[in-house]
């Protein structure tokens, strides 16, 4: 299922939960309302069947009219209440009672009707214990008993009322709490499977990028689904296969350049030796008369050959070092910069070198290649510091980190303007002169060809005339243990 | 019989109680119980000890044959006003047409204001008795006037039917054998709009600290009757018809004149002082002052076993 729509399924399902607990908590509202409306029936019936038996009381002590007309009122508003109590109370067992009620007031109204008429017809007090003295007092207990029936029947009402509309606020409290839990927990449901998904997904769409990175181009990422970071990993995949396809191809056209270059370099030498040896023969066998003019041009054909010689010879290295088959082995930086220090060391006879070795690290790698390294990094301080006295040569290691260890070769040479550093390690490429400086050009390029191979990587700090510091690295993995 | 089955989860042995009760319809909350083993199932070993009506059933309770009577509240205030120690715990019944004057046609008595110079049949000491005077005063009757001839509710057809007296103040389902065998010879005349009355669980004073919890028993077991003849009332009747000997037409035909609710209600504080001051009036005791009733009714256990039961003002 897509994404999107897994979320637009997840935000239905929470908006269709929330509406129908929403609808519930109306509908619980309302029944809230109504029961509380009932309840306030209850009570004012209750309130209004207090007051009449208050102003019927009234009335049989004394006889005031003032009371007989109260006693109406409160009669008339108990037959609205009444009334209005028929259609609100729906309960069987309420109604029962209600009906209870209508037959009970109904009762009292006739027996109060007939204290009336006892008292106005006889216009006695309480002489004695004459027959209608004693029916006014039956028809009084009767009365005051059927109010005290009424009374009851309304608290009852009233109490149950009370009960309804507590049991509603109990459940529109309850619908309420599931509401806000249920969006809570619907909402956290999303997040987590969101996040849950996308996590998932995107980790291993990270993982397989960084093995990719790496080189790893058989990586496959193949996540299963139908999501959208599913469809991405397919298409990433399929790039992938692409790269590695295209690689392959770059690698064989690689390969067969170099291997023509390899070719024509070598077999250009046969030709220049020759050159170069009938110079020699020739400079050799000049006849005496060739002039100074002559012998010029034939030395400098002799140098030419000598410096194209030179030239291939580093093409050749260069080329054998993308080509030759690494043979891995622990190796002491310490000793074999030492060896390449004394190597050097004739190439500065005459001059004044302060040499300062640090301490290096032992590391995994080709020796032979990693001797070159050192060589054309050591040899270009010395070359490029000649100019210096003293001319002062580091080597060291920096302080690593991050996977890999750090080593340098700084001399307080001539330096050079950091905006061309990035063309220093390519081929043929030079930033002096070849007068002032001599060189093919090609030793740069072959130590980041010999540095990348061991999976590290090269970089320089100089300054115009204020020496400069050669910089690589080599991941950790490579370092002996 | 009555042990039935016991509730599992009380281990303890059943509290034994002697109920008196008369085998009249107005007990029929008792009879429910009873018979579906309601009083078994909250603990209670019931002997149901049957009487003619209330009255005796209350003469049982005060002899000590008894632990509970169920019967009206006219032998419960007289039987206070002579000094008995008595407690109210609930009305299991109330009515106001139960009770009726039938009279013989040939007696003349078109209206209970005929009754001058009448003999009148009544159970004395009954609320026949009070329903009576209520019915002379509501038509204006000097009691003197009219020759009461105490007599058994047992006695009452025959006395009716041979023309012994005039009329009779008797309720149902005496009443109803009477009209039933008497037919056209017979007026009834009811005094619903000014009388009230009412059947009570009643037990001597004392019972309820004494016998701990059996009150709350017996009324819970009553409360659930009540429910039952609201849910189940052609089951009710079956079951009364069963204990009263009634056949199913006789109590069809006065079920309707019962109000069975379980309950304790500030008007039967009312009616059992109104009967005071009638019996005092009467000379049917040797006092002059109305005893406070109150003391008469224990509400306790009924609140505890229904609260919104109890309408008493405190």
């Amino acid at each position: 299922m897509l994404l999107r729509t897994r979320f637009r399924v997840s935000a239905v399902i929470s908006v269709a939960a929330v509406a129908l607990l929403a609808g519930l908590v109306g509908g619980s509202l309302l029944a809230l309302e109504r029961a509380s409306a009932t309840e306030d029936l209850a009570r004012e019936l209750q309130h209004q069947i207090l007051e009449q038996m208050i102003v019927r009381d009234e009335y049989i002590l004394h006889r005031e009219a003032r009371a007989r007309m109260q006693w109406e009122t409160k009669r008339a508003r108990l037959v609205e209440l009444l009334a209005s109590a028929s259609s609100t109370f729906q309960d069987a067992g309420e109604r029962e009672t209600l009906g209870e009620m209508t037959a009970d007031f109904r009762r009292g109204n006739v027996l109060f009707g007939e204290i009336i008429g006892l008292s106005d017809d006889s216009g006695i007090g309480e002489r004695g214990r004459t027959p209608q003295a004693e029916l006014r007092a039956r028809i009084t207990s009767q009365s005051l008993r059927l109010s005290h029936d009424l009374y009851g029947s309304a608290t009852r009402l009233a109490a149950t009322s009370s009960m309804r509309a507590g049991a509603s606020q109990r459940r529109t409290l309850l619908l309420v709490i599931t509401l806000v839990g249920t969006v809570l927990a619907l909402v956290t449901a999303n997040v987590l499977q969101a996040s849950w998904l996308l996590k998932r997904r995107v980790d291993r769409l990270q993982a397989g990028a960084e093995r990719v990175s790496s080189g790893d181009l058989n990586h496959r990422i193949a996540i299963a689904g139908s999501d959208e970071l599913a469809e991405l990993g397919r298409t990433f995949d399929t790039m992938t296969a692409r790269l590695q396809q295209t690689y392959s191809k770059l690698e064989a056209s690689n390969r067969e350049l170099e291997a023509f270059s390899y070719s024509v370099s070598h077999d250009l030498r046969a030709p220049l030796r020759h050159m170069s040896g009938f110079v020699d023969l020739l400079q050799q066998h000049a006849p005496a008369d060739l002039d100074a003019q002559g012998k010029h041009y034939l030395q400098v054909i002799s140098d030419a050959a000598t410096k194209m010689g030179v030239l291939i010879d580093d093409l050749l290295a260069f080329s054998r070092m993308g080509r030759t088959e690494m043979s891995r082995g622990s190796v002491s930086f310490q000793r074999l910069v030492e060896d390449v220090v004394q190597e050097l060391i004739p190439e500065a006879t005459g001059r004044e070198v302060v040499w300062e070795i640090g301490s290096l690290p032992d590391v995994t790698g080709d020796e032979p290649m990693l001797r070159q390294v050192w060589r054309n990094l050591i040899g270009n301080a010395l070359k490029f510091s000649a100019s210096r006295v003293p001319a002062r040569i580091s080597v060291g290691a920096g302080p690593g980190g991050s996977g890999e260890i750090q080593l340098y070769v700084r001399d307080n040479g001539v330096g050079f303007d950091m905006k061309y550093a990035k063309k220093l390690f390519k081929v043929f490429q030079r930033l002096h002169a070849s007068d002032e400086f001599e060189g093919t050009g090609v030793g740069l390029a072959t130590v980041q060809r010999i540095v990348e191979r061991h999976g590290g990587r090269v970089w320089v700090e100089a300054t115009l005339d204020g020496g400069a510091t050669f910089w690589f690295s080599l991941p950790v993995r490579e370092e002996a243990t | 019989m009555l042990v039935g089955c016991l509730d599992k989860r009380d281990a303890r042995p059943p509290d034994k109680l002697i109920l008196a009760v008369p085998q009249l319809p107005h007990t029929t909350l008792v009879h429910v119980a009873a018979a579906n083993g309601y009083f078994a199932s909250e603990g209670l070993e019931v002997t149901l000890q049957r009487h003619q009506f209330g009255k005796l059933a209350l003469d049982a309770l005060l002899a000590g044959t008894a632990d509970v009577a169920a019967c009206a509240e006219t032998p419960v205030v007289l039987a206070v006003l002579h000094g008995r120690q008595l407690s109210v715990l609930a009305t299991i019944e109330t009515s106001t047409e139960n009770t009726v004057l039938l009279a013989r046609a040939d007696s003349g008595i078109t209206s209970p204001a005929l009754l001058p110079g009448m003999r009148v049949g009544v159970a004395r000491g009954t609320n026949g008795e009070f329903f009576l005077d209520t019915l002379l005063v509501r038509h204006r009757v000097e009691r003197t006037s009219v020759q009461l001839v105490d007599m058994t509710p047992e006695e009452m057809p025959d006395a009716m039917d041979r023309g012994a007296v005039d009329a009779v103040a008797i309720w149902s389902p005496v009443s109803t054998r009477i009209q039933d065998r008497m037919g056209a010879r017979v007026r009834g005349f009811p005094a619903k709009d000014i009388y009230f009355e009412s059947f009570d669980i009643v037990t001597r004073r004392g019972f309820v600290e004494e016998r701990s919890g059996q009150a709350e028993k017996l009324l819970r077991a009553l409360v659930r009757a009540e429910a039952f003849v609201r849910e189940h009332p052609d089951q009710a009747r079956r079951i009364v018809a069963d204990a009263t000997k009634l056949d199913s037409r006789q109590i069809g035909a006065i079920w309707g004149l019962f109000d069975f609710r379980v309950r304790l209600d500030q008007s039967l504080l009312l009616l059992m002082e109104e009967e005071a001051r009638w019996a005092i009036r009467s000379g049917l005791v040797p006092r002059q002052d109305t005893p406070n009733f109150l003391s008469s009714l224990e509400a306790k256990p009924l609140r505890a076993v229904k609260p919104d039961a109890v309408q008493l003002m405190k």
